[in-house]
């Protein structure tokens, strides 16, 4: 297995579009690194550069240490797996999985092992004989991800190789997945648009957007650390609520105002968070994540930043109540900003009712209002 | 109502459904072939009235096998429609593979190839007379710049040379047609097997011959049965171009037929002709249905 290396990256297609700008990352060997956007965002362009089936404009791609820009795909030593599959409509199972190694010339008795012990591993062995169009979908993909593992490359891409699969089969291929990446110790740049894959799967995340890479970090430290605004809306689901807000200092401590209502924060607030200390009396984004919102019956801490708000609409989940509500936030430009609160099903919450819901001033960020970039912490 | 009651009845409105269809198919093919399979076993000239004119049972047949003439043609038939649908193939499938990575132009190029095939069959051969006419066509021009005999510039003179013209008229006039029929077939082919094909390391001429040839089966085998049958009657090229000489060296089996019907009013003789004519082109398609349709056939639809 070998590590991948892009460096100044950069994609212009003919028709002026820009893919890509100033793309770096590093895949380390053995790491399993999902990259991350919306779609259109240039994401795939990196996979596509990467396995040479695009040029890239400008920017240097080492595979393994060895330098590849100027290599046709047959000889990156590299195995992409496709959102479509593409599997050889005309030919088995056996045949597609044997495919990579009979274009190698290898022996038949090396063929034949190499493709029993990868059906093997992934239960494809009563299908061998079979055409990919009498195959459910979870089976072609079983056969997509064989056909790519089958001969030991250097490094797995994988364009998006659940979303064609239905929800339950998908989380449980996201297991499988992991798994055969941990026992092959492989190499894999992972793309998708789904960050909840994202989260659970990558042992890094790097998330892009329009052509610009904005955060590449474990996924912890992406969800509780977003680098900037988009990173912070992107990932997690509810996305993170926004609003503008002003942090102010009256007689009797600091507060936080937005959306009509005034929070108290702990008077060491800005000694723990001595970025937010320009933002003083200035208007700044404040963001925050549905799932932090309690009842204000719960709220433990000395100063809980209570607000009032009136219920809209609930969705039950199961597990948790979306409750959706609105505050008023005319520095946005419109009049109102809607809301999200993730809510334990114990709290009793109907349409147009009243509620009061705190949330831990600790868990908000805060972003620069001109470049939303987030606060410094 | 018994299930059994309720699909019978299904079933007469399927069949009622498809009666509009199974009628015309018997008035517009059945129908004749019929008539002719009939009038092959008939003697009927109209230049002869005097002679006997009915059944005859197999007499027009046995007078076909015993020409040495139909034999003759026969061969020259079977040799120009293996070799000139082969050129056609050939040429056409290297069209289609070079017109469909054509990015730029596309439509002016698909336009500008399709041309000759757009041209009527008698027209090309009159267009063709020019080109080799000994006096100014061009070709002799360029054979006699070459240095070649006199003698050798009168192309319809010498039997292999008056094929050669006969077989490049069909291929300059044939080939776009296998173009467009397996440029149709190289479009529904995704891209994306191509890339597949290429990660796993088949070089360029890998995935022609793993991936393209084997998805192109299906729309070559259509154009290969297309072509093979208008080849095994191929008359416009022939009447236009030699009148089936020098001599008898490049009658087919239509010109043949064609003689037997027009010139000696032997519509009994001509029909028998006809289902000869037929029974080739059959055989062609069948053969090209068993080597190559196999292939498809083995494939369940969903």
């Amino acid at each position: 297995m070998g590590e991948i290396v892009i460096t100044g990256l950069n994609k212009t297609y003919p028709n002026g579009v820009v893919a890509l700008q100033d793309f770096d990352l590093a895949v380390a060997d053995g790491e399993f690194l999902v990259l991350v956007g919306p779609s259109g965002c240039g994401k795939s362009t990196v996979l596509r550069c990467v396995a040479g089936l695009e040029r890239p404009t400008s920017g240097t791609i080492t595979v393994g240490g060895r330098v590849v820009n100027d290599l046709p795909p047959q000889e990156r030593d590299l195995a992409m797996v496709f959102q479509t599959y593409a599997l050889y409509p005309h030919m088995t199972v056996f045949e597609n999985l044997a495919f990579s190694l009979k274009m190698r010339r290898r022996s038949q008795e090396e063929i034949r092992g190499a493709v029993a012990s990868v059906a093997e591993k992934l239960g494809l062995g009563q299908h061998l004989h079979k055409k990919p169009r009498e195959l459910s979908g979870g089976e072609r993909q079983r056969v997509a991800l064989g056909r790519a593992i089958v001969r030991a490359p250097q490094a797995f891409l994988m364009d998006e190789p659940l979303s064609n699969l239905d929800a339950a089969l998908r989380v449980q291929m996201r297991i499988e997945l992991l798994k055969l990446q941990r026992e092959l110790q492989a190499t894999v740049l992972y793309v998708t648009h789904d960050q909840t894959e994202a989260l659970t799967m990558g042992d890094r995340v790097a998330v892009l957007h329009s052509g610009r890479l904005q955060q590449v970090a474990p996924p912890r430290e992406i969800y509780d650390r977003p680098a900037n605004r988009f990173v912070a809306g992107f990932i997690g689901s509810p996305a993170m609520n926004f609003i503008t807000a002003r942090i102010t200092r009256g007689e009797n401590g600091l507060f936080l105002d937005f959306g009509g209502q005034t929070l108290s924060l702990p008077t060491d607030y800005l000694q723990k968070r001595p970025g937010l200390k320009p933002y003083q009396q200035k208007n700044l984004i404040a963001g925050l994540r549905p799932e932090h919102f309690i009842p204000a019956s719960e709220a433990k801490t000395a100063a809980p930043g209570i607000l009032k708000i009136r219920v809209e609409v609930v969705e039950t989940v199961g597990p948790v109540n979306y409750v959706h509500f609105s505050l008023p936030d005319p520095q946005s430009g419109r009049d109102r900003t809607p809301f999200v609160a993730a809510l334990d099903p114990s709290v009793p919450a109907t349409p147009a009712q009243d509620l009061e819901v705190a949330i831990d001033p600790d868990r908000i960020h805060f972003f620069d209002p001109e470049t939303g970039t987030t606060t410094p912490y | 109502m018994k299930p059994g009651v309720l699909l019978s009845r299904e079933a007469r409105l399927g069949y009622l459904l498809l009666a509009p269809a199974l009628l015309v198919i018997a008035l517009v093919a059945l129908y004749p072939l019929g008539y002719t399979l009939w009038l092959s076993f008939q003697q009927k000239i109209i230049k002869l009235p005097w002679l006997h004119q009915g059944w005859v049972g197999l007499a027009n047949y046995r007078e076909l096998l015993a020409a040495d003439r139909f034999w003759q043609a026969l061969a020259h038939t079977v040799m120009f429609t293996v070799v000139s649908v082969s050129l056609e193939l050939a040429l056409g499938l290297l069209a289609a593979l070079a017109i469909h990575r054509t990015r730029i132009l596309t439509g002016l190029t698909r336009a500008a190839v399709l041309l000759p095939w757009a041209i009527p069959t008698v027209v090309a051969a009159v267009m063709w007379l020019f080109l080799i006419n000994p006096a100014f066509g061009l070709i002799p021009m360029g054979l006699r710049l070459l240095g070649l005999p006199e003698a050798w510039q009168v192309l319809l003179a010498h039997p292999a040379s008056a094929w050669a013209v006969i077989i490049a008229t069909d291929v300059w006039k044939n080939t776009p047609f296998i173009t467009l029929m397996l440029l149709a077939g190289l479009q529904v082919i995704p891209e994306d097997l191509y890339e597949a094909a290429g990660m796993d390391g088949a070089s360029r001429w890998q995935v022609f011959r793993h991936i393209t040839l084997p998805l192109l089966t299906p729309a070559i085998l259509v154009a290969l049965i297309f072509r093979t049958a208008q080849a095994f009657m191929v008359f416009g090229h022939i009447y236009t171009l030699t009148g089936g000489g020098p001599g008898t060296a490049t009658e087919t089996l239509a010109f043949l037929n064609y003689q037997a019907i027009l010139n000696d009013m032997r519509f009994g003789y001509g029909a028998a002709l006809s289902v000869v004519i037929f029974l080739g082109s059959l055989a062609f398609a069948l053969f090209y249905l068993y080597t190559m349709g196999l292939q498809i056939k083995e494939e369940p639809r969903p």
